[in-house]
């Protein structure tokens, strides 16, 4: 009966011109039917614990509510796990898998998981809802296929598993992915040179997604959707082929970055990449998870968690039984682990977290979204979502970096800015993109409101030479200028490099949009190993803060130095115990070579 | 064994729920890197140097004492010169193509099956441990090869 005067009163709140900020911003009651979604905080807060020690705080969550009462929950768009595998069998999951799924070890079509990381991530996008068992994904309609991608990383693997079937066939049926989930990737240790005559694979995977993001569908396209990462206070790296720890070091003090993030997500050529969507993770109180990665390539945020003991993570699919996955027999902090009442069996986990939670939690709300209007393509869809992203955590104050720069002055540098508003009037943080995904807000836009954008334009490179000299320790920088005469409106900025520079970690670099607009495309302290070829070279960073804004004018870059030697990296290893990196401060000053631009937009 | 552990602790988890506390990384004195250089030589893939770790010298390989044939074999692993990224040689070749080539009797020749094709690029796979790199040297020989190249697998590539 709740039930029917609710739907009643949307109803009628539909009917009338001023519904939309009524209907999104209530709250209306998820519908019973498994007993795991009240703590599932991530689809609705209320303040719970999601099984672990405390509570989060209510309304930090996806805002689902309205889609899931209009009962639009992905149904008919089908989301590809490229993962550690899916146990398709799962009972909370068979229902939503469709043909497609393909074993990239043994050419089967059971994509094993033996990690339970990928079976975890499916059942966030698409767990069954109503069943009566477990909880329910973003999108418990959806259709789901699987690849155990991870343990089969060849390039024959990831052409099937990003959407190239081996029989060479158009992406056009409703089995076929319309999001693709990667909750994975590498943290490098230097940063990444663009070039395809030695790194081919790097230029048919661009194709590939080019073709896929714009061709599938009969032109409605997908969505790559990726994760940021979760290196925000150290990072795994390998060094001579032995896995390190790299950590910070200043002041004498481990792990103190000053506030700011040790590992940026526009490092690696996937998170750079303007094809993938990449999303960093918020906690249950709408902060930054305290592990997540962070970057201007980050277009949204969404629900990752903590870790399910001291603070809620996700709840969500496990692999069968208590000897798997991450729910095993045992005593365990978090109350729903070890064979507890609701969950005898194991079947289900309190402890997955990540930006690899981030990332199926906004591809089910991508699914979500293009159920609600599958005429939409897959651009209109980011857009939606661009435009009806939130502030999350909105006294978030950025970080203040001091520091004492070479006259011995110590000195204050906005090393990451607040919560600002671009000209176009779109909010942005360093952490959080454009913001936390808000799907109602999407699916309302997506039903009512006509939206299709122009085509989209993809500026060639335009290259400057600068050869500016970076002072030591100064706030000073360098500086250089193109002016663009593409008269677009931007939906992305990629900005490619060459700086000549001993300690990169001491380097922030900025971006200001001919409207004004700074961005930090690269935080100071980020903690590199070492450069590529002197520092960076030929180094793509993606933008997504510009969003909105014309792109005509001067864009300028500026490239600070913000350490004289006061700070190292560390790299532990349990053998060797703990090895020092960037241990002196560049004898000679840095140069800002040249640089280059293109722009995504319309 | 206690390697093996840490590599699976440290590499194999979405996020780390625990890591060396700072009392444990205090106990510890610091090397710097300069001191650790390990036994490697220098293997050529794709123009590119990188570090592949010294085989013993009974090497089926080795034809003399001081001459040995450079090789690479699917399921090695190689390190960039600078030591930051470990790769796994995969056993695939990316070859780019201008025009038509028999990829067919090259890979049948060459104890290789085509994996997948996409516009100018083809997938090839040795299936056993052939040595790699004169097979891309031949192919690298052929009219309307672009390119051919190793494909070598980022060992860091893991769950988010």
């Amino acid at each position: 009966m709740a039930f029917k005067k609710t739907l009643l009163a949307t109803t009628i709140a539909l009917c009338s011109a001023t519904a939309f900020a009524d209907i999104t911003d209530s709250t209306f009651v998820l519908a019973a039917g498994d007993p795991l979604t009240p703590q599932q905080w991530h689809l609705q807060n209320t303040g719970q614990t999601g099984f672990s020690l405390s509570s989060g705080i209510a309304g930090n969550d996806l805002d689902i509510d309205f889609a899931h009462l209009m009962g639009i929950k992905g149904r008919g768009v089908t989301v590809s796990v490229i993962d550690t595998g899916v146990e398709i069998a799962h009972p909370d999951l068979v229902a939503n898998v469709v043909p497609g799924s393909v074993n990239l070890g043994d050419g089967t079509d059971s994509p094993t998981d033996t990690h339970g990381h990928g079976t975890s991530v499916a059942g966030l996008i698409a767990a069954t809802e109503g069943n009566g068992i477990g909880g329910r994904g973003v999108a418990p309609l959806a259709n789901l296929i699987g690849f155990n991608f991870l343990s089969n990383q060849t390039v024959s693997a990831w052409f099937v598993s990003h959407g190239l079937s081996e029989d060479f066939r158009q992406l056009d049926r409703f089995t076929d992915p319309r999001v693709f989930n990667q909750s994975y990737g590498s943290t490098p240790a230097t940063p990444q040179k663009l070039d395809y005559v030695a790194n081919p694979f790097a230029e048919v995977q661009n194709l590939v997604m080019q073709d896929i993001t714009e061709n599938s569908h009969w032109g409605r396209g997908a969505v790559y959707v990726k994760s940021a990462g979760n290196s925000f206070g150290s990072y795994n790296a390998y060094y001579q082929g032995m896995p390190i720890l790299v950590l910070p070091y200043e002041n004498r003090e481990f792990f103190n970055n000053n506030g700011l993030p040790f590992h940026s997500s526009n490092i690696s050529a996937d998170n750079n990449n303007y094809w993938n969507l990449v999303v960093s993770a918020t906690n249950a109180e709408g902060k930054l998870s305290s592990y997540s990665s962070v970057g201007s390539s980050v277009f949204l945020t969404a629900p990752g968690g903590e870790f399910g003991q001291n603070a809620p993570a996700m709840v969500t699919v496990d692999l069968m039984g208590c000897d798997s996955g991450s729910n095993v027999a045992g005593p365990h902090s978090n109350a729903l682990h070890g064979g507890s009442e609701l969950d005898p069996n194991c079947d289900y986990t309190g402890t997955m977290n990540g930006t690899s939670s981030a990332a199926p939690n906004t591809s089910g709300a991508i699914a979500t979204v293009m159920s609600a209007n599958h005429a939409l393509d897959a651009r209109t869809v980011r857009h939606l979502l661009a435009t009806t992203a939130r502030k999350t955590d909105a006294d978030n104050a950025g970080v203040a970096l001091s520091f004492e720069d070479t006259t011995g002055e110590v000195v204050s540098y906005d090393a990451v800015p607040a919560w600002q508003t671009n000209a176009a009037g779109y909010n942005f943080h360093h952490f959080y993109g454009l913001g936390a995904v808000d799907v109602d807000a999407a699916v309302y836009k997506a039903l009512f409101t006509g939206i299709s954008l122009p085509e989209q334009q993809i500026t060639p490179w335009q290259t400057t030479t600068a050869d500016v000299e970076i002072p030591d320790a100064s706030l000073v920088g360098a500086q250089s200028v193109i002016s663009n005469e593409s008269e677009l409106t931007v939906e992305s900025v990629q900005v490619k490099l060459n700086i000549d520079h001993s300690r990169l970690r001491d380097l922030s670099i900025e971006l200001i949009s001919p409207a004004g607009t700074r961005s930090i495309l690269m935080s100071a302290r980020t903690g590199f190993l070492g450069g590529n070829e002197g520092g960076y070279t030929d180094a793509v960073m993606l933008n997504t803060h510009f969003y909105g804004e014309q792109a005509k004018g001067d864009w300028t870059i500026k490239v600070l130095d913000t350490d004289k030697g006061a700070s190292y990296t560390l790299g532990y290893n349990q053998q060797v115990g703990l090895i020092g990196f960037n241990s002196r401060n560049n004898e000679i000053a840095g140069v800002l070579k040249d640089w280059s631009i293109r722009i995504f937009g319309h | 064994m206690k390697l093996l552990i840490l590599v699976s602790s440290l590499l194999s988890t979405s996020v780390l729920a625990s890591q060396p506390s700072v009392a444990d990384l205090s106990k510890l004195s610091i090397t710097p890197v300069e001191a650790l250089k390990l036994a490697q030589k220098n293997v050529t893939i794709n123009g590119v140097v990188y570090q592949q770790k010294v085989k013993p010298s009974f090497n089926k390989r080795v034809l003399s004492s001081h001459i040995e044939i450079p090789s690479l074999v699917i399921g090695e692993v190689v390190n960039s010169t600078d030591g930051f990224t470990a790769y796994d040689v995969t056993g695939e070749i990316i070859v780019k193509l201008a025009g038509d080539v028999d990829l067919e009797t090259f890979s049948k020749d060459n104890n290789l099956t085509i994996k997948q094709a996409y516009k100018d690029f083809y997938i090839l796979k040795s299936s056993d441990k052939t040595n790699l790199l004169p097979v891309v040297e031949q192919l690298q020989k052929l009219a309307n090869v672009v390119s051919a190249t190793i494909d070598l697998a980022d060992k860091g590539i893991n769950t988010h």
